[in-house]
């Protein structure tokens, strides 16, 4: 039987044609055909034309290659990563960007997890705001000046290839991608660095900003995240706690704020210096001098500059808190390299007699 | 090369002369090693930028990940690739007893395909990439890429079509399903809506485009990684040994279980992703099932050796057809475990992928491609090989290079991924910081660099070698052969090709 199919190339390329088809007819047609296979998420919006041209930028400079955006339904990555990765959260990715190795950590979720000038440092020096980092640095990014030329053609592309944009948009996008550009621009500039808007580094932001956040539109999720907060209860109820000046409690502040678990290093650097964050050193301080006001400070964070409730979420007790407060005070006047700049909008002055 | 020419005089009909075309054999063969060089070397510096980020310096072109891609697509496509065609234009006319059908078409090919290769080299530095792994270059290079591809398949089918064998021997068999389903993988995964000339969009999206990535990328694997290779095999095994395939009956086994079962074994790229679960599960299956046809051609391959065990220790062909063989069995059985959900939730996203792949690239695709070299190169030059023993040294270096690399990368892939599991009594991340993580590996990212540059240090050996070689003989770029044609009913006297034990006719590569 076979001999005769040796003698036979045709028939034998034919059946050999039939043999792989068969799989991937089978698997490939029914998850593109039936609905049910990727539940869609009336959150998920297409993407604005800054944050598709910083995907473009994350695509040419193969990110892909070590961040994958695809968070597994573990215990282990919901914790470190955020909700897991659902299949209508991709309707609108041409191509996907899964990634398949995570030299460094999965991106699915940084949307909003850090202030646009820590990705802005990041980016320009990865071991700044992260020692010890082998990611190399895009200095590139913040010279060249993102080509928008193509973002009308792009936007017509994606509505031939089924993303909703609507009928026009592409004559109203190179506006729109310029007013997101100059935000970002202006949120950079307000930490003290200076970027100008049309640079490829800007659309990068803007696209990681926005990875992982659509759902978190959701009103379940916003639901949730309000019963969160009100969890996160303001940091009070210090008053009276006291200066710690033992070596050993001023250790354990120390150990505390290089912690990786609670990551204050990374926006105020190791030496207290400053980089996102301000300075920690000087006596400009915004939001009270006192070890309860500090104590009460780090409890509750400052989200709206991206500073998370105890630096990185993760909670601390009442006497590690003290501990900390504690060590940043005995670093007052410390007067380390290249300090961050104090802001000018800072007003009140701590005197060192308060503490 | 006197194997080639029937030994016995069966014939009554006058002989037919023809030639076999060396100088494009020769051309693959310089193609092969000099892009192996290029792909191993890029290897080696994306290696070491893992140790040293600001190695190079911070440079647009030569940052990690443009570089990644590039040494991804030179090794499988350039140096696996020109290895396949080093391979089958040798071997197919040989085993057709006819010269390559068209000559221009052999032209078009070489020179298309390097051609190709140099387009991606300029395009990935430059940032200009699909995203999609092994399928990064744009729109116009993926034409290009097509129309190669049709022409070498042109030139295959028609030098099948004018053979004066009758029966296809088991090596063509792979030749032939290696570009049919290479060209549909290609084309259906390459479907893109062009923006400009060197942007274009998937027209699959999210779900749908992992699933038709990865259908592409495992069969990559299967169909540009493996059976060609496979055919290789059948063919210098047991011309290297001289010694018949072990069964025929298991080789027709193996090949269709093989072609039937691979192309549903992509979903295990995606376990635990937004990919539908009944997806992921016919992906486990199939990989699992995957086991029995590639140990089948392992198994095959191996067995052809029996009886002929001391010729591997004085031939450097042998040995690395042997560690090459041997080393695809612990891949093809690796990659099945790789695939079961619980494992693939330890070794997904780490090293040990990068590892396991290595194994297959190093030793598998490496070994058969050194062996083919170091057997073909000083027949095709009329001579012996320049040093055996500098082969025997190129042996070890690479062997030992392969070691330090796939267990380098084990070690650092399971400790990785144990920490990201790991949680304090309170029920807390032990490792919340993503950095500790690799930090903890970086003495398994040095060691793998050693490996690496033990392999590359071997392959400037076959350089040397292969170049001295050439240099002490002269190529034979036309090889005359005198034969006789096989008619439909004398097909069974056909000759066997070597005398002195029962050679089973049907699974003599002659």
């Amino acid at each position: 039987m076979h001999r005769w199919l040796e003698g036979r190339p045709t028939q034998f390329a034919l059946l050999t044609l039939v043999a792989v088809l068969i799989g991937g007819i089978i698997e490939y047609v029914p998850t593109a055909l039936i609905e049910s296979n990727i539940p869609t998420i009336a959150a998920v919006k297409p993407y604005t034309p800054l944050e598709l041209e910083g995907r473009d930028v994350y695509i040419a400079e193969g990110c892909v290659g070590c961040h994958s955006q695809m968070i597994r339904p573990f215990r282990s990555e919901v914790e470190r990563y955020g909700d897991y990765s659902k299949a209508g959260e991709f309707v609108y990715d041409h191509p996907f960007l899964w990634g398949s190795k995570r030299t460094g950590p999965d991106l699915h979720r940084i949307g909003g997890k850090y202030p646009d000038s820590w990705h802005a440092l990041h980016m320009q020096d990865p071991q700044a705001t992260s020692p010890g980092s082998i990611m190399p640095a895009y200095p590139w990014l913040f010279e060249k000046q993102l080509d928008d030329s193509l973002i009308g053609a792009k936007i017509a592309a994606m509505r031939t290839l089924g993303v909703p944009y609507e009928d026009g948009y592409e004559m109203q996008a190179a506006a729109d991608l310029k007013a997101q550009a100059q935000t970002i621009a202006a949120n950079l500039s307000e930490s003290g660095m200076v970027v100008p808007a049309d640079k490829q580094i800007i659309a990068l932001i803007g696209y990681l900003q926005r990875l992982g956040t659509d759902i978190r539109g959701d009103a379940e999720y916003m639901a949730e995240l309000e019963a969160l907060m009100t969890k996160i209860e303001q940091g009070t109820g210090f008053e009276g706690a006291q200066l710690l000046v033992e070596d050993m409690d001023l250790a354990a502040g120390k150990a505390i704020y290089q912690s990786q678990r609670n990551l204050c290093y990374t926006c105020h650097r190791n030496d207290l210096g400053g980089q996102v964050g301000p300075n920690l050193t000087d006596n400009y301080w915004l939001h009270g001098c006192t070890v309860a006001e500090i104590m009460s400070n780090i409890k509750s964070g400052f989200q709206q500059k991206g500073m998370l409730p105890y630096g990185s979420g993760k909670s601390l007790t009442e006497e590690q808190l003290q501990q900390v407060a504690s060590y940043l005070i005995s670093q007052q006047g410390s007067n380390p390299a290249k300090p961050k700049a104090a802001d000018s909008t800072r007003a009140s002055l701590c005197e060192a007699q308060t503490w | 090369m006197t194997n080639d020419v029937p030994s016995t005089s069966v014939s009554m009909q006058p002989p037919e002369v023809f030639h076999y075309d060396n100088r494009t054999v020769r051309d693959f063969g310089v193609a092969t090693i000099v892009w192996g060089i290029v792909g191993f070397l890029v290897g080696l510096i994306v290696a070491l930028k893992l140790v040293y980020p600001d190695f190079l310096g911070f440079v647009p072109e030569l940052s990690y990940g443009r570089l990644r891609p590039l040494h991804t697509n030179a090794v499988i496509f350039a140096f696996a690739g020109n290895a396949i065609f080093f391979g089958i234009y040798y071997s197919l006319p040989r085993l057709c007893k006819t010269p390559m059908w068209n000559q221009a078409l052999s032209k078009v090919h070489f020179w298309g395909w390097q051609a190709i290769i140099v387009a991606a080299a300029l395009t990935l530095t430059q940032g200009i990439t699909t995203s999609k792994e092994y399928a990064e270059l744009e729109w116009p290079i993926d034409i290009a890429i097509a129309l190669v591809w049709v022409v070498f398949g042109a030139n295959m089918l028609g030098t099948i079509y004018t053979r004066r064998v009758r029966h296809m021997y088991v090596a063509i068999w792979f030749y032939l399903a290696t570009f049919i389903t290479v060209a549909v993988l290609h084309i259906v995964n390459s479907f893109e809506l062009p923006v400009s000339l060197f942007k274009s969009y998937s027209l699959y999206a999210g779900v749908q485009d992992a699933l038709v990535q990865w259908w592409y990328g495992h069969n990559a694997v299967a169909f540009f990684l493996t059976t060609p290779f496979l055919g290789i095999m059948y063919y210098l095994i047991p011309k290297a040994a001289n010694r018949p395939v072990f069964s025929y009956r298991l080789s027709i086994i193996h090949f269709w279980a093989l072609v039937f079962l691979y192309i549903w074994a992509g979903p295990h790229h995606l376990l635990y992703t937004a990919l539908p679960d009944w997806a992921q599960s016919l992906g486990v299956v199939f990989s699992v099932m995957l086991i029995a046809p590639s140990w089948g051609g392992m198994i095959n391959g191996l067995l052809t050796l029996r009886g002929a065990w001391d010729t591997v220790r004085k031939s450097p062909v042998l040995k690395f057809l042997v560690v090459g063989v041997t080393a695809y069995g612990m891949s093809t059985f690796e990659g099945p475990m790789m695939a079961l959900k619980n494992v693939n939730a330890l070794t997904h996203y780490t090293d040990y992928t990068i590892g396991h792949v290595h194994m297959g690239a190093l030793a598998w695709n490496g070994g058969l491609s050194f062996a083919m070299l170091y057997y073909i190169i000083p027949r095709i030059y009329r001579t012996g090989l320049y040093s055996v023993k500098l082969a025997n040294v190129h042996f070890w270096a690479a062997t030992l290079g392969i070691m330090f690399y796939v267990l380098s990368m084990y070690f650092g892939g399971i400790t990785q991924s144990l920490m990201w599991k790991e949680f304090t009594a309170d029920g807390l991340l032990r490792y919340p910081n993503f950095l500790e993580t690799v930090t903890q590996i970086m003495p398994m990212y040095a060691l793998r660099s050693v490996g690496g540059g033990l392999y590359l240090t071997g392959a400037l050996l076959a350089v040397i070698n292969l170049w001295a070689t050439a240099r002490q003989g002269s190529l034979l770029a036309s090889e005359e052969v005198r034969t006789r044609r096989c008619r439909r009913s004398a097909c069974t006297e056909r000759p066997t090709c070597t005398a002195g034990w029962k050679a089973d006719r049907r699974s003599s590569p002659c």
